[in-house]
């Protein structure tokens, strides 16, 4: 522990991330503009990761592949390969690990660390973040950033808004700077402050996070609640988060989304997929031993600039984690509020969970027989994969539970 | 940790990297060599093998040397799902390096492509495959040592 007992936090984000690993395994891309995306054999898909030769030419993330390929005509495509980005990632994680206890995933390519403990050991804050870039860099090929402050949220601010800048890749946030630092910056550039909140705080004149710093919390938690003081409270680099593995422990829903390769047209179509999701769901459910207890059902168009579609939800007289009650609940939330407009993503989730070991028995349905069959299924689709056994409407046209086989969050494995 | 013990531990990382990338390559080539001579050819291609490997484990052997010169040894090295996960002892702390197969694949190829290269250009030594900035830190300590 340091003499003044500030915590020390670093933020370490991978450098493009899917395009680095790419690069790292094939030398001969090293030196041309990459992007990680969709299909490129079917030209469809948005641009997952781009390196930084590839966004010299004014390529960006999560754009459309054409788009993308337009702005640079000898751009490499590169299908995703999820399961090794996962693998890369937890690897990473075992290096967090020889440095500190305490590392805590945020995304795939984003990890905290508290090295509060670690600085009698390897040194000061910044010669441990140099030293583990340089065993990232050694070990996976990667370049990664890294922020440093005396919580997550410094932290995290130094990563985005100073060390992805700088040619040393480390920035440390200081909370006695922050006036000479982040406070200067647009509002924007505030950790939680998107593109709708930006315009709400432009309709009040507020456009520099010092702006907001200065402002009083009352008058923004009158606006926004308690969201209005958590961004005060960040606009001030307060934060007690632990880092912490049991973050996402606590699990609230298990929800599946599925964005369709064309848009579908008829309630037969798109029942096909809302089961297939209702499978997943109830599957996943199973894994983790809980049931739910609320369904929800959400249904888009295409067009998400003018957006079409419902998000409504049910409560189920009892918990479940079977799929075809899961099913006839979400048809029920899609016949009652479906308009007939074109769907081209959906989604199905489950929430207030409860552990499945205490069950209500029916007289009627014979749950036992229910639960093992569900079983057998998760067994057999855990050895042989998920499409070792299907539903037969998913070899319609419109099912999608063979190609999503393939893929692990809807990219190719 | 002193700054002076961070830079010595910043090369011995390099040179461990080098000297694992080496091990591979010399056992690797033999084993492709293992491969290709059931292939009936037209050609022998023993010699390309034999070299390459012979070459690499050269290299092995001189970074293992220096390695061992700065306090370092190599404890195990074993694989585990995707990575290689290896072993040593750097001044009596024992540490531990964690490798993407992937990429150790990757760099071995590039370092079998540059020896190809040089064996293009004879005039330049061929023991001298060593990366440059590698090159330059061996050469420095040799220099010091010397001194």
């Amino acid at each position: 522990m340091t003499k003044d007992s500030k915590r020390i936090i670093f933020l370490a984000d991978m450098q493009s991330f899917y395009a680095s690993i790419e690069k790292a395994a094939h030398p001969q891309l090293r030196d041309k503009p990459i992007v990680v995306a969709g299909d490129p054999e079917r030209r469809s898909g948005v641009v997952l990761a781009a390196c930084p030769i590839a966004k010299s030419y004014g390529v960006t993330t999560a754009e459309a592949l054409w788009q993308a390929q337009q702005k640079c005509r000898h751009l490499v495509v590169v299908r995703p390969r999820m399961e090794t980005y996962l693998r890369v990632s937890v690897q990473i994680t075992r290096i967090f690990e020889s440095f500190t206890d305490l590392v805590e995933p945020y995304s795939i390519d984003e990890q905290f660390l508290d090295v509060t403990g670690s600085v009698r050991l390897f040194g000061d804050p910044w010669r441990i973040a140099e030293e583990i870039r340089r065993r990232v860099r050694l070990e996976t090929g990667i370049n990664s950033r890294i922020g440093i402050g005396e919580n997550k949220v410094l932290a995290k601010m130094a990563c985005d808004n100073f060390a992805k800048k700088r040619e040393e890749g480390i920035f440390w946030l200081k909370r006695e700077e922050l006036a000479d630092t982040l406070w200067k910056l647009p509002i924007e550039k505030l950790f939680g402050v998107g593109s709708r909140m930006k315009r709400h705080f432009h309709r009040m004149g507020i456009y520099q996070i010092g702006q907001l710093a200065r402002m009083s919390p009352a008058v923004l938690a009158r606006r926004w609640g308690v969201n209005g003081e958590v961004l005060w409270r960040t606009a001030h680099g307060l934060d007690n988060s632990p880092v912490s593995l049991q973050t996402h422990e606590t699990q609230k829903g298990i929800g599946h989304h599925m964005t369709l390769p064309r848009d579908y047209h008829t309630a037969a179509e798109i029942k096909v997929v809302l089961l297939e999701l209702c499978e997943e769901v109830c599957r996943r459910a199973r894994s983790k031993r809980l049931m739910g207890s609320v369904v929800s059902v959400g249904c888009r168009g295409a067009d998400f600039d003018a957006p079409a579609g419902f998000g409504r939800q049910l409560k189920l007289p009892e918990p479940t984690h079977d799929a075809m009650t899961l099913y006839e609940a979400a048809c029920r939330l899609f016949d009652r509020h479906w308009q007939q407009t074109p769907v081209r993503s959906v989604g199905v989730s489950l929430e207030q969970l409860v552990p499945d070991n205490v069950v209500q028995l029916n007289l009627f349905t014979d749950t036992h027989r229910q639960r093992s069959l569900a079983r057998a299924m998760d067994d057999i689709r855990a050895r042989y994969g998920q499409d070792a056994i299907l539903r037969a409407v998913s070899l319609l046209g419109a099912g999608q539970a063979r190609e999503r086989a393939r893929k692990i969050g809807g990219h190719y494995k | 940790m002193t700054e002076r013990d961070g830079q010595a531990a910043e090369g011995e990382q390099e040179l461990l990297r080098l000297y694992i990338l080496f091990g591979l390559l010399f056992r690797t080539a033999m084993a492709d060599w293992g491969q290709v001579r059931q292939v009936p050819l037209k050609l022998s291609y023993h010699w390309f093998f034999e070299e390459l490997s012979r070459w690499a484990e050269r290299q092995h052997h001189r970074l293992r040397r220096h390695l061992r010169q700065r306090g370092c040894v190599l404890l195990s090295a074993r694989r585990e799902r995707g990575v290689y996960v290896v072993q040593y002892r750097q001044r009596g702390y024992v540490r531990e390096a964690v490798y993407s197969i992937e990429v150790l694949r990757a760099e071995c190829q590039e370092l079998a492509r540059l020896w190809i290269m040089r064996q293009q250009a004879p005039c330049q030594d061929p023991g001298a495959m060593v990366p440059e900035r590698h090159a330059r830190r061996i050469g420095r300590e040799e220099g010091e040592k010397a001194t």
